[in-house]
């Protein structure tokens, strides 16, 4: 069984000297050539096998005091999916008032990773 | 079925907009189109501000006449009109023999063309006078009567007091059609033909396609475009009045000179252009206005410039002013080659025209009580304290500040909205009151002029643009439409 | 009818990170009346807008968005008895402190505080400033612009798009304008390397494989009544323009991200003496400016790179109102810090006394490995040095020094030296 061989080039951001990491992927195991401390093995590792990241955006506001609520995923999500769930949270409203943390949508990428409010929001002014 | 007016202007630029306050005081119905969003023209809204003594124009011409007359029209007009004037006076510098040796011939040209107050001045003087200039100067003259104006004000204020007093302002209407018609003229525009009895053609750039429609083909006009900078008020310029090269044959060189609203432009280039309509800078152009500048005003530094633009200047070949009626096309009165000192001679070529016109049997029965004076939008900023507070106490929109560079208020954003003609557009606002003008270019009022512009036109905010169709700000369309379509 | 003025302790000009910050700390200290002036409809200045994460890794450990960070201070806020004003404008600071501000609701308002704190936070270097050449169509702005629009008012800018600079701002935007269905065509930087965090490259450019063009720039601007395009020119290494391998982009939009300026209107007006390097006031470890009695704290005093940092100043800031506000005021000796080899800028430019911690924050002049930040004074002996694996202008560098290693009355000097790449 001779292995699929990956060559993997990637900015390591887990400090400032923003190294530049050289891995090679075997069999499902990693090599790195040149620098790579500890840290940045680690980061290498996530980011070639399961890269994630929080998403953020905003939804339309009803009756609020302003139009647009800022929103998040109440985790990281998987990179290849992100304008999939921006599509999800396109078709989505919240109505006013909203308090930061508060549950806009249960599973907003259908694996059940919720979409918080990050502002608290009021009703509109009357006025 | 046709608009039917007695007198169609086609242009609202400077010369358009002044024969209409001209005319006004007549008892006739009047109509200016012109194809741009607003008023003020095109090159009537980009060029150097200044207003011409006419010492350099070329001497006994028709030219030299109009701006020697109007120069001094300027001091009662700019009262009557509440626009902001002021008789800075001018410094040509000469820096080299060659330089130093024309200035007797346009000491002769200046009293040749009736400025008799030109005066040489020694390097000494000119260094009392205005020590940021080179030292290096070796002599120079000074021309006390150069002023500088906002041109774009001086259009709209007439254009509001033409208004007063009946006449009709139809913009974004181009005419794509002009001719002759029992009773007068049929004129084709792009939104709607209008017969007219007489027909001005105060079009600048396109002067010559209007009048070879009526067989008038013995000029042709081209662009020489020309490029400025504009530096913010708190540049370390230290200039007062205008300073000025030697000119040229072409052009009257690269100038620094301060605005009436206390920054300062530099430029402008002169190139020649084959289109008449496409506006644009260039690193070139805008490096050889720094570096003629600089010439002349060392400390002139373009670090400090918030803003470019170009100016097309409509060059008329034969070159010139004409402003001509025709006997075998009565009511037609062709006003071309007005460029260069436009602007400033436009208030006399109103009274020329005029003349012209009623020579041509344009009725004069008189309007009664005819508007001739005009109150500004009232300007927080530059409100004295107890001026301020009234403000505030007549329109709470006084202290509602929009544009935070140029202390502008809701109340003025307003007024340059709802007055006739008003401000359909960013730039109209811009122009009129000064709102997105300063030294952050729209940065925090960029956001707020749009929303107030959409709930005065009753348009969306898709809809508002910068300067008309086709200019909208914001374009993407809301975020859920977006992601829907992609 | 004329309002008669308000008077109090400690006037903040400017309710962002900074200015939050100060009020809480003002009134936390014991100032009595503490007013917090905003031109804006809301609490939390640029925080609102900036909803990505990246903010409190420092001040709470946690990884949040602007909204969230504001809303921190925020509630902290509504448990003091702070005053805030919004939809008021400072148009007036005098040298004497006293402002003139104006608000629909409010009219002219004279106020008459015992103490200032300036924070008004930046605005972006704009097309004129840098002189792009070409036409003056719809759909030119600023990043942050284009922020506001899309975060706050829910519209886009435009479709087809290209950033100009690469600071935090342009990265963020490219991001969240293909986020939102946007074909971001580019980002354009003129330096050699991206002048944002590289957490930023990853996360905002690589990831989405927009393409970025370093050692780039626009060159010219088409499109007569809306942007068509962009022509695009590499920079030579000599800093010239190379005209004849540009290459055109269309696009509807061009944002720029080309630099932050702190927003000093008002410190000029009231005579305040201005630091060139930083732009901002020149302030004491306290943020004191030139004018006794008048502080300055975040952005208006130098552009930061983290919030956390803005919100410290802040605090400090309004604690050193407060107790001017109170009366304890002393008098001391000072000592000035300018920014020398190596350094672009830093704050604070003068120590007051010779006691306490004093943070100073400093910007590399260009990118440094194995670099050395030392602190020397007058006659260049070294009193304190650092060392730093690497140094990059995007990110602030923040050392502390004991004010008893300085006394009082020298003249002291930041540097670094080490490899430059």
């Amino acid at each position: 069984m001779s292995g699929n061989v990956k060559e993997h080039r990637l900015l390591c951001i887990v400090c400032p000297e923003g190294c530049e990491l050289a891995v090679t992927e075997k069999d499902g195991g990693f090599t790195f050539t040149g620098r790579a401390c500890r840290r940045g093995q680690e980061y290498a590792r996530r980011e070639i096998t399961d890269p994630q990241r929080l998403l953020t955006s905003t939804v339309r506001l009803r009756g609020g005091a302003v139009p647009m609520l800022p929103v998040k995923t109440a985790s990281p999500v998987p990179k290849g999916r992100l304008l999939e769930v921006m599509d999800r949270i396109a078709i989505l409203e919240a109505v006013a008032p909203v308090k930061l943390g508060q549950l806009i949508a249960e599973d907003v990428t259908g694996t059940g990773i919720p979409l918080l409010a990050c502002r608290t929001v009021g009703k509109a002014d009357p006025s | 079925m046709a608009e039917k007016t007695d007198l169609l202007i086609i242009g609202a630029g400077a010369v358009g907009t002044a024969l209409a306050r001209e005319l006004s005081r007549l008892s006739l119905r009047i109509l200016v189109v012109d194809r741009l969003h607003d008023v003020g023209g095109d090159a009537s809204k980009s060029n150097s501000a200044i207003i011409h003594t006419g010492f350099d124009a070329p001497p006994g011409t028709l030219e030299s006449r109009l701006v020697t007359q109007a120069n001094p029209m300027y001091d009662r007009l700019a009262a009557d009109l509440d626009i902001p004037f002021r008789r800075v006076g001018a410094i040509l510098v000469a820096l080299s023999e060659e330089e130093e040796a024309e200035l007797p011939h346009i000491l002769e040209k200046a009293l040749a063309n009736g400025v008799p107050d030109v005066e040489r001045l020694e390097a000494a003087a000119i260094r009392g006078m205005e020590p940021a200039v080179n030292p290096a100067v070796r002599c120079g003259l000074l021309v006390p009567r150069e002023s500088i104006i906002d041109p774009f004000l001086l259009v709209v204020a007439q254009a509001e007091v033409a208004a007063s007093n009946g006449v009709e302002f139809s913009t974004g209407r181009e005419v794509t059609g002009l001719q002759r018609h029992p009773g007068g003229f049929l004129v084709a525009t792009s939104r709607g033909d209008i017969e007219a009895s007489f027909v001005v053609n105060a079009a600048g750039m396109f002067t010559d396609r209007l009048s070879a429609q009526l067989g008038i083909k013995d000029f042709t006009v081209h662009p020489r475009r020309g490029q400025f900078h504009v530096l913010d008020r708190a540049a370390p310029v230290g200039v007062q009045r205008i300073i000025l090269p030697v000119p040229t044959k072409t052009t009257k060189g690269r100038l620094l000179a301060p605005t009436v609203h206390g920054n300062w432009i530099m430029g402008p280039t002169a190139e020649e252009l084959e289109d008449r309509t496409t506006h644009g800078t260039t690193q070139e152009g805008l490096a050889e206005v720094v570096r003629d500048v600089r010439r002349l005003v060392p400390g002139a530094d373009p670090s400090w410039a918030i803003t470019q633009y170009d100016g097309l200047r409509p060059v008329r070949t034969p070159d010139g002013y004409h402003l001509r009626s025709f006997p075998g096309i009565p009511g037609y009165l062709e006003l071309s080659g007005i460029r260069s000192t436009g602007v400033t001679a436009s208030v006399a070529v109103a009274r020329y025209a005029s003349d012209l016109l009623q020579q041509m049997g344009l009725p004069q029965a008189a309007r009664t009580g005819p508007v001739t004076r005009r109150k500004g939008i009232s300007c927080f900023r530059e409100a004295e304290p107890a001026a301020r507070a009234a403000l505030v106490e007549g329109d709470p929109l006084y202290a509602s500040v929009i544009c935070r560079c140029e202390t502008v208020t809701e109340a003025e954003i307003l007024q340059a909205i709802r007055r006739t003609p008003g401000a359909r557009d960013v730039d109209g606002i811009k122009r009129r009151v000064r709102a997105g003008l300063g030294r952050c270019q729209g940065g925090f009022c960029g956001s707020r002029i749009p929303a107030i512009l959409a709930r005065e036109l009753g348009c969306t905010l898709h809809e508002v643009s910068k300067k008309g169709p086709g200019s909208e700000i914001l374009n993407g369309g809301t975020k859920s439409q977006r992601r829907a379509a992609s | 009818m004329k309002r008669a003025p308000i008077r109090c302790d400690v006037a903040v000009i400017g309710a962002g990170p900074a200015g939050l910050a100060a009020a809480v700390e003002a009134a936390n200290e014991g100032a009595q009346n503490v007013l917090l002036l905003e031109r804006d409809d809301h609490l939390g200045g640029i925080l609102q807008q900036c909803i990505h994460s990246g903010f409190g890794l420092h001040l709470f450990g946690e990884d949040l968005t602007g909204p969230e960070y504001a809303e921190r201070f925020i509630d902290r806020l509504s448990s003091t008895p702070v005053r805030p004003m919004l939809h008021t404008m400072v148009v007036e600071l005098r040298p004497d402190r006293s402002i003139l501000a104006v608000s629909r609701r409010g009219g002219l308002q004279e106020i008459l505080p015992s103490a200032v704190v300036l924070a008004m936070g930046c605005r972006e270097r704009t097309r004129g400033a840098i002189a792009v050449p070409g036409s003056r169509p719809a759909g030119v702005m600023s990043a942050g612009q284009a922020q506001r629009f899309i975060n706050i008012e829910g519209i886009l800018p435009g479709r087809e798009i290209v950033v100009l600079g690469s600071g935090d701002i342009g990265m963020i935007m490219a991001r969240r304008l293909h986020l939102e269905g946007c074909m971001v065509r580019a980002v354009v930087e003129a330096g050699s390397c991206i002048g944002g965090l590289s957490r930023n490259l990853v996360q905002c450019i690589q990831d989405f494989g927009i393409p970025l063009y370093l050692s780039h720039t626009v060159s010219e601007i088409h499109g007569q009544s809306r942007v068509e395009g962009v022509h695009v020119a590499p920079i030579a290494s000599d800093g010239t323009l190379e005209r004849g391998r540009a290459f055109r982009l269309d696009c509807d939009t061009l944002l720029l991200s080309v630099g932050l300026i702190p927003e000093n209107e008002l410190s000029r007006q009231a005579g305040i003496v201005l630091d060139r390097p930083t732009g901002g006031p020149a302030v004491d470890q306290r943020f004191q400016t030139s004018i006794p009695g008048i502080f300055a704290a975040g952005n208006v005093v130098q552009v930061f790179d983290l919030v956390d940092h803005v919100s410290a100043c802040g605090t400090a800031a309004g604690a050193a109102a407060a107790r001017y506000a109170m009366g304890k005021r002393a008098q001391v000796r000072e000592s000035a810090v300018c920014a020398g080899a190596g350094v672009r800028s830093l704050t604070p430019q003068r120590v007051a006394g010779n006691e306490g911690m004093v943070p100073f924050f400093l910007r590399a002049r260009a990118q440094t490995r194995k670099a050395k930040v030392r602190l020397i004074d007058g006659g260049d002996a070294v009193i304190q040095e650092w060392r730093f694996p690497i140094v990059r202008p995007p990110e602030m560098i923040r050392v502390e020094v004991d004010a008893g290693n300085l006394p009082q009355n020298g003249a002291y000097s930041f540097q670094i030296t080490g490899e430059s790449s």
